[in-house]
């Protein structure tokens, strides 16, 4: 009866195991392939150019954004269109507020479903030295911009 | 990517640390040379991160890494001068069982690496952490007063501490660049120092180093740690948390079982003192890990004086605290202020909550069957370690879980679901390595097959083999380097 019960005991947590490893490595390998994305080029940007890639289509669009920005006089902020409630264009958001470094940024939110980040500081009106749009339609009283992929287009308004 | 400069860069990380470490030990060879490494490794990220931000407010560019580099070299000379050449604890023979778990495990760890630099940065990897790596790099490894207070990015929270982002600054410092690469490879270090703590921590509190390796061996298998949104191989800083968790926790548990004058609530101490300095969940990590710090100096009847252990992560919280409000940092508008009357509006947020985390606990394609593996465990090691031991482990593994979950009530999202949902799997890995704990308990519970095949020998007694009975007297060594 105990040598049964030491069986029994065994048993159990060899199947229960065996069910975590196999449940386990199927996920494990199932997904690794998904998100490998091999490194090409300039490994700098690795991960913003494959996400501007993944979102808005172009190629080694960090540096380009880079020196687009660089155009702009410093301490001129750069206004960001998105939309929150599309997680491409919040993300092409954020990624060009992180490019747009060391200009100030003010990321406005046209879905409005959530507080606009960019009140939570005084309303600034002036001018900003571009306007990007993150995945959204241009107003028709800007001019057309530089495009960076079909996604992601930006409007000097006071560049160099 | 030059490999001699991330090479140099990990090195000096690695010096910094051990040079601390054997410097505040009694008796290092009372950790094997895998263990020592991996708390080297925790120890350097937390020293030179923190240093860099320290001198940072007086220097800048060159001089602040000649500094924080003459820091790194000193501290192994310090204590090569002070305590004489470095020793390590003996090897003993592994056997083959050992021996091929030791392979498994290493094979993990490389497939992590591989793993790493596979994958691009995540989102919170880029736009949270390495963010700050980038603009304090590109102000002479200074965090830019402008970020802390430009409302435009307070998506990527400028508020969080800067452990990560100045590791990863480090290298940047080596490297010349900002290379968002070369970032990565801080990460799957901290994927083996937290395999290697793991099966470290198992094998004192079992006595059986088998099952210490199959622990370490379980992590792998669980998706959320290896491969899904937030996992260690995509620059969050959730991962490397519970590696500082898992030792701040663990050491004292080890630390009640064996007299080891002190040197395993030193570990402690220094875990603890990082964990508020990693993420702002830290801080709730902190509170719980000092509660338990002061209930062994109770328990073991300690000196007050060990109170002080606490103080160093108190500092860092406070002195974070004042720093922001110095800068005038921007926060982000995710949580409503803290008080009654958004409680009371906001209580009946926390059945949905809860509802919520117990479904993540069951969710197959991130976790597998890890939690109902750990939760049979976890039965185990209540009997087998009981008392205070048990209360003190389910303790540390709820209470993060209660705090996280009272946190969301007071979430600002219009959609207070979508909020906890985003973040459920990333801070359940905050306790994941601690809840692995558990399983060599269970499994050091299992008679052998030759106890079962061989009546002459009782189970009884191997069943509740303790390292102490094992070994008398000393710790069991951690044979695997």
């Amino acid at each position: 009866m105990q040598r049964a019960r030491a069986v029994a005991h065994i048993s159990f947590w060899i199947v229960l195991l065996t069910a975590f490893f196999c449940i386990g490595a199927v996920k494990v390998f199932n997904r690794a392939p998904e998100g490998s994305i091999s490194p090409t080029g300039d490994t700098s940007f690795h991960s913003s150019d494959s996400f501007l890639h993944f979102a808005a289509g172009p190629t080694d669009a960090s540096k380009r954004l880079i020196a687009f920005f660089d155009l702009a006089p410093p301490g001129k902020r750069i206004l960001i269109l998105d939309r929150e409630d599309d997680p491409a264009s919040s993300l092409l958001g954020m990624l060009t507020a992180y490019l747009a470094w060391p200009h100030p940024v003010e990321i406005v939110d046209l879905a409005r479903t959530r507080l606009n980040r960019g009140e939570v500081a005084a309303p600034d009106l002036s001018a900003p030295a571009a306007i990007v749009l993150c995945r959204v339609r241009r107003p028709a009283e800007l001019p057309e911009g530089k495009h960076f992929g079909t996604e992601v287009e930006v409007v000097p308004i006071a560049m160099k | 990517m030059d490999p001699i400069e991330v090479l140099a860069a990990l090195a000096t990380i690695l010096a910094a640390g051990f040079g601390a470490l054997t410097l505040i030990l009694r008796d290092p060879k009372c950790l094997s040379f895998a263990e020592q490494l991996a708390l080297s490794w925790l120890g350097g990220t937390g020293i030179v991160s923190l240093s860099i931000w320290l001198f940072g407010f007086v220097l800048s560019g060159p001089a602040l890494f000649s500094v924080v580099s003459f820091i790194c070299v000193a501290l192994p000379l310090v204590a090569w001068k002070t305590k004489g050449a470095f020793r390590f604890q003996e090897l003993r023979r592994p056997n083959p069982i050992e021996l091929a778990l030791a392979c498994i495990l290493s094979v993990e760890i490389l497939a992590v690496g591989c793993l790493a630099f596979a994958y691009t940065l995540g989102w919170d990897g880029l736009l949270n952490w390495e963010i700050k790596a980038r603009y304090a790099f590109a102000n002479g490894g200074v965090m830019p007063a402008a970020y802390f207070q430009d409302a435009g990015r307070a998506f990527s929270h400028p508020e969080y501490p800067l452990a990560i982002p100045f590791t990863e600054l480090w290298l940047y410092f080596w490297l010349g660049e900002a290379s968002q690469f070369c970032a990565k490879v801080i990460f799957p270090i901290y994927y083996a120092c937290g395999a290697v703590l793991l099966v470290a921590i198992s094998a004192r509190l079992t006595g059986k180093i088998w099952t210490a390796f199959v622990a370490g061996i379980v992590l792998f298998f669980v998706p959320q740690i290896t491969v899904e949104a937030g996992s260690a191989i995509v620059g969050y800083a959730d991962f490397p948390l519970s590696v500082f968790y898992l030792a701040a926790i663990g050491y004292p548990l080890c630390a009640n079982r064996n007299s080891d004058n002190g040197d395993f609530f030193r570990i402690y101490a220094v875990c603890l003192a990082f964990l508020p300095w990693v993420k702002r969940e830290g801080v709730i990590l902190w509170l719980i890990a000092a509660i338990y710090g002061a209930f062994v100096i109770w328990r073991s009847k300690r000196s007050p004086k060990y109170l002080c252990a606490l103080l160093p992560g108190l500092c860092i919280v406070l002195a974070w605290r004042i720093y922001l409000s110095q800068m005038h940092a921007v926060s982000s508008s995710d949580f409503m202020e803290v008080n009654l009357v958004n409680l009371r509006a906001n209580i009946h947020r926390f059945g949905p909550i809860l509802s919520g985390f117990a479904y993540e606990f069951t969710d197959l394609r991130a976790w597998g069957l890890f939690w109902l593996v750990a939760g049979l465990a976890g039965v185990y090691f209540v009997r087998r370690h009981g008392g205070a031991h048990a209360i003190v482990l389910i303790v540390s593994i709820v209470a993060p879980l209660a705090a996280y979950a009272s946190i969301y009530v007071f979430s600002d999202w219009p959609d207070y679901h979508r909020h906890a949902g985003l973040s459920m799997s990333r801070l359940l890995m905050h306790i994941t390595p601690l809840a692995c704990l558990t399983l060599p308990a269970a499994l050091a519970s299992l008679p052998s097959l030759r106890e079962v095949f061989n009546q002459s020998r009782p189970t009884s007694a191997a069943a509740i083999t303790t390292c102490e009975e094992e070994i008398p007297g000393r710790t069991p060594g951690i044979d695997f380097a």
